[in-house]
């Protein structure tokens, strides 16, 4: 059976994922330099061993309120379009975005989770003042509801 | 198509670029020198053409090898001496090189490219079908005398008894390779799907199979395993053919043809000679040349893009280490000190002990002794370890940071590309646009070789066209108008690269009409570019640099203002997007010269680092023109609104002003001088602060004209201010934009920085104030301030402001008399009071009088190493002199003097700031610019200039 892996993380109390297969690194440097005039979602940037990663502000992205950044915080650095393309990951359009190297602003990482293909189930329209659009699915697990992100809107950019 | 053909076209048509550049000079020689043209060059057209023909030809796509295939034909007449050069033939080629072009753009796709017009052209200079040119070769090889025989491969082409003499010969003539191919039936042809007959069909068309064994008919019928032989003459190199047949490289033995070669030479030398065969020689000859230049590879450049990269983490990191070990050594620096400090502390406390437990008994005080020792020896220890520097350690830094510079330095040096990219597409241009405007023009090209940097070379080539063809279409006049200005028929336009000043310089020249500046002023204002009256105090040179305006740039302008203006501000946009620089300079009838200045290298630049509100910003260092630092107690009188915005003035001009915090929208706050807190700040405008705390400003930017004329000027110094604070001084960095200067106010400056350039993301395209993010020292990552658009983003509207500034200024002429001046008094023995501008003053110096010497009618005093002719008034002015009581008198040095000259006066009494009043119609003549009633006196106010006119006719 089909399954998928999900790096999990926390905005507010809610447990959101996207495929580990997308994630490069999950980084605990968040000396993050803002750049006025750029969208909201834009955090800023970050210095990721001499190369300059756009930080995107996740929950920002997803319709929630902006904040400090936290004690918790970490900084998930996205491969870009063409590193998934080599390690295999199918679904190469979710990350047509990535032309450079990105990272999404969480407010705490959560555990690895794997889960059965089926047990994805279709996003409710709004789930818990996110758009659903940024939503590929929800699963049930255990205690709480994950629910899976839709990269290829996360990492939209209004067109110039 | 498999990976490995994609490879092998994809090379391909890389290489027949390349071959298609580089005929195109030839080409041009060609039509200039006609007959008188080097075989050599004739035959490297030739074998370009027919390299392309070959190449494609075995792909089978046809198109490409039909033109090619027509375009060598030519090329074949031309060099046998059949046909007479004539321009006809060299626009048909020209026409078939573009059209190859084209195809090569979409190789795959190019046999749906349309090739009849370029064909046609060309089947003109065909004349008699090319076979009749072939006997004339044939011609050759029998008449070659015997013992070339001896030079052939009989080793080589022993197994093949069928090839003649003169095949081979004719072959190689053609500068062609000789192979051996030593296949097998089935893995070799037939498992691939191939039949025999096709697979030689294919072959035949790329070269000429010279045997095959066994027997081609034969193979229909053999076994798989059969083994066959096959020679064959190709342009092709080996590496092509062992891609395109998908052989291993051993299978193909290459015929060693070059003593061969050699001989050929030599027999033929010494008989008569025959131009064409000549010619064939020479392309061997090339042909050898050719393969030894192996010391240049080709870089993929993503991987020169990585190296960069990881050249610039490097430098970032190498920053980052030695400001570690910097801050470990000095740490290591401190310890030691407390470590001796401490050492002192206890030899001192143990002289102490000891004193006291002498008195008590022997014993004690060696126990504590010895105890004390022990502690001394511990304390060593511990600290020990800091103290000693570890060994080298510094000389490793050093080595570190000079490796890593060196190392990227050169890793940058991949990245440059001779100019001659660009540069050599010109001749073409010209002379195609010459050919349409009928004019006559010499391209001359200098500094081919000079270097810069991929990414520019790239850019750069638009605007140059653009300007090429600016100076031929619109600069240089027609052949008619040339005659009549007496000038030359035959137009020059030079093109010349050449480093200055760490930048590289192009420069396009031509001696056409120039620029008239009349015209283009009327324009300008017409436009409502800029005023009248402003026009009326602009040099020539300044005019001319209108025609970059955008609004200037109109078609209907440039068939009216002798050409220019087409596009010239997008040039210049696009230069300095490059960080470059745009200068035109042109004398009207003579001749125009457009300078570009540009950086090597895109990746790094130097740049000014700054802050605001606690956060740093790059500004590359080209825009920056200079730094002004108001001290605070200047704000009021310097910085200055007009209309909405605010204006500094800096000598004598006002500069509109920007603040980067309101600009980029950070919430303003500022810091408190006192208690060091950033606190918003309600205030809106500058010239509204107020000091919180009280200092003096030490620095300033202006010079201090009053620092020694006398005590009464610092008494007005230290005064209460109640607006001096150090904190509150504004720094502006004054950022040019072409013509136009805005001043920047930021917080802080520091240093001026190296800085890699990182390209900001998709995310921030938006952002026009930005040309970049750069990684500094410490690892934070900064922004790169793009001058530009953040005078774009501030709404400066220069031509506005500059009608306001106009308005204001004549204000101020009118309030000028009423204007507030520091005023110097002093008389001279006499009862007439007397007064200089303190500003004109630059010290006033009191002398014993018996230091006065005199020379002639002349005084003079030491003033330095060198002595200063001295001025007494009464001798130039209707006033009294001195009377001679005094033992004492003063010097007054006026300052911005070529050559000064002391004014004697018997006292200063004093300074005073007063609303003068000038009244020029009682007192003026000679030394005097009119009086005034200062203090409620009659006062005459010295006129420098004159004054010193007088004394010393000669220097003034």
């Amino acid at each position: 059976m089909a399954q998928s892996q999900f790096t999990t993380f926390y905005i507010d109390d809610s447990l959101y994922g996207i495929d580990v297969r997308y994630v490069r690194e999950i980084n605990r440097n968040t000396d993050i330099t803002p750049v006025e005039l750029a969208p909201p979602y834009v955090r800023g940037l970050l210095n990721l061993r001499g190369q300059i990663v756009t930080i995107l502000d996740c929950a920002v992205r997803i319709g929630l309120p902006v904040k400090d950044v936290l004690s918790t915080s970490r900084c998930i650095v996205l491969k870009t379009s063409d590193e998934s393309k080599k390690s295999g990951a199918t679904d190469t359009d979710e990350m047509s975005g990535a032309h450079d190297i990105i990272g999404l602003l969480i407010d705490k990482i959560g555990d690895m989770v794997i889960v059965d293909e089926e047990a994805i189930e279709p996003p409710p329209a709004n789930s818990g003042g996110v758009d659903g659009k940024y939503i590929q699915g929800v699963v049930k697990l255990e205690k709480e509801l994950l629910v899976v992100l839709r990269l290829r809107e996360i990492l939209s950019h209004d067109s110039v | 198509m498999a990976d490995h053909d994609q490879e092998m076209l994809n090379e391909l048509i890389i290489e027949s670029r390349e071959h298609l550049s580089g005929i195109e000079p030839d080409l041009l020689e060609l039509e200039k020198n006609g007959q008188s043209v080097s075989d050599d060059l004739i035959n490297r057209v030739f074998r370009a053409v027919h390299s392309i023909k070959g190449g494609f030809g075995f792909f089978g796509l046809d198109h490409i090898t039909a033109l090619s295939h027509s375009m060598e034909n030519v090329m074949s007449r031309v060099r046998d001496k059949l046909i007479r050069i004539e321009p006809g033939i060299v626009d048909a080629l020209f026409a078939g090189i573009d059209k190859l072009r084209v195809m090569l753009d979409d190789a795959a796709n190019s046999d749906s490219i349309e090739i009849k017009a370029e064909v046609e052209a060309l089947a003109p200079f065909l004349g008699e079908k090319p076979k009749k040119a072939v006997p004339v070769q044939v011609q050759a090889p029998a008449k070659m005398p015997e013992k070339i025989e001896a030079a052939i491969e009989r080793d080589a082409l022993a197994a093949h008894p069928s090839i003649t003499q003169e095949k081979v010969i004719e072959a190689i003539r053609n500068g062609k390779l000789l192979y051996e191919l030593a296949l097998t039936l089935g893995s070799d042809i037939l498992d691939k799907g191939k039949k025999p007959a096709a697979f030689f069909d294919a072959w035949e068309k790329i070269s000429i199979i010279l045997d095959v064994i066994p027997p081609l008919e034969e193979l229909a019928q053999a076994l798989p395993s059969t083994q066959i032989l096959v020679v064959l003459a190709t342009v092709l190199e080996a590496d092509l053919i062992e891609q395109g047949l998908g052989l291993s490289a051993e299978k193909i033995i290459s015929i060693d043809t070059s003593e061969l070669k050699r001989q050929l030479l030599h027999s033929e030398k010494t008989k008569d000679k025959e131009p064409h065969v000549d010619a064939a020689v020479k392309v061997a000859a090339t042909k050898q040349s050719e393969t030894k230049i192996e010391d240049v590879l080709r870089v993929r450049v993503k991987l020169l893009d990585d190296l960069m990269n990881l050249a610039g983490e490097l430098v970032l990191s190498r920053n980052q280490l030695i400001q570690s070990v910097n801050r470990k050594l000095s740490e290591a620096l401190e310890s030691d000190r407390m470590f001796k400090d401490l050492d002192r502390t206890i030899a001192q406390s143990f002289v102490a002990v000891t004193d006291v437990a002498r008195r008590d008994s022997q014993g004690m005080a060696a126990s504590i002794a010895s105890e004390t020792a022990r502690i001394r020896e511990a304390y060593k220890q511990a600290l020990g370890f800091r103290l000693v520097d570890v060994p080298g350690v510094s000389a490793i830094m050093q080595d570190i940071d000079m490796v890593t510079s060196m190392l990227q330095e050169d890793i940058m040096q991949t990245r440059l590309q001779p100019i001659s990219v660009v540069f050599s597409k010109f001749p073409r241009v010209i002379r195609d646009l010459a050919k349409k405007l009928d004019k006559e023009i010499n391209l001359t090209i200098v500094g081919q070789e000079v270097e810069l940097d991929k990414s520019i070379v790239e850019l750069l080539s638009d605007p140059l066209t653009h300007l090429i063809r600016n100076s031929v279409d619109h600069g240089i006049e027609s052949q008619a108008k040339r005659k009549a200005a007496g000038k030359k028929v035959v137009g020059q336009v030079t093109l010349r690269a050449y480093h200055e000043g760490g930048k590289v310089h192009i420069e396009i020249l031509d001696d056409g009409a120039g620029i008239n500046a009349e015209r283009v002023r009327e324009k300008a204002i017409e436009k409502g570019l800029v005023t009248a009256e402003a026009c009326a105090r602009m040099s020539e040179t300044e005019i001319q640099q209108f025609i970059v305006q955008p609004g200037f740039s109109t078609a209907e302008v440039v068939s009216d203002v002798s050409g220019r203006g087409v596009g010239m501000d997008v040039v210049k946009t696009n230069i300095e997007r490059l960080g470059g620089s745009l200068e035109i300079e042109s004398t009207f009838g003579k001749g125009t010269r457009i300078i570009m200045k540009l950086p090597l290298t895109l990746a790094i630049i130097s740049s000014l680092i700054i802050s605001v509100k606690g956060r740093r910003f790059a500004i590359p260092q080209v825009g920056i023109e200079e730094l002004v630092r108001i001290r605070a107690s200047d704000i009021t009188a310097r910085i200055e609104r007009v209309a909405t915005a605010e204006v500094l003035r800096l000598r004598g001009k006002l500069l509109p002003l920007v603040r980067l915090e309101d600009v980029l929208g950070m919430n303003p706050t500022f810091v408190d001088p006192v208690t060091g807190e950033r606190k918003p700040d309600k205030r809106s405008r500058w010239s509204d602060r107020r000091g919180v705390a009280r200092k003096k400003e030490l620095d300033d930017d202006q010079p201090k004209s009053t620092a020694n004329v006398g005590t009464k000027t610092d008494e007005r110094r230290q005064g209460p201010d109640r607006r001096v604070a150090i904190a509150n001084a504004v720094k502006v960095v004054v950022l040019r934009i072409g013509e136009q200067r805005y001043g920047l106010i930021v917080e802080e400056v520091h240093d001026s920085e190296e800085i890699v350039v990182k390209p900001l993301s998709i995310y921030m395209k938006t952002c026009s104030c930005y040309a970049g993010a750069t990684i500094m020292g410490d690892g934070m990552v900064s922004m790169i301030l793009d001058t530009n658009g953040i005078s774009r983003l501030a709404g400066l509207k220069y031509n506005e402001l500059e009608k306001e500034i106009e308005a204001e200024k004549e204000k101020f002429a009118k309030q000028a008399a009423k204007q507030i001046h520091e005023m110097l008094l002093f008389t001279n023995g006499g009862a007439e009071h007397f007064a200089l501008s303190l500003a004109s003053i630059a010290r006033v110096e009191k002398v014993p009088l018996e230091t006065i010497q005199r020379v002639g009618s002349k005084e003079y005093i030491n003033h330095g190493d060198e002595s200063m002719r001295l001025v007494r008034l009464e001798e130039y002015l209707p006033v009294s002199g001195a009377t001679s009581s005094d033992a004492e008198a003063y010097v007054i040095i006026p300052k911005n003097q070529a050559h000064p000259l002391g004014i004697v006066a018997g006292n200063v009494d004093d300074v005073v700031q007063t609303e003068l009043v000038i009244d020029t119609s009682n007192i003026k003549g000679v030394g005097m610019s009119g009086s005034a009633v200062i203090n409620k006196q009659l006062t005459i106010l010295v006129d420098i200039d004159s004054l010193f006119k007088a004394a010393e006719p000669e220097m003034f």
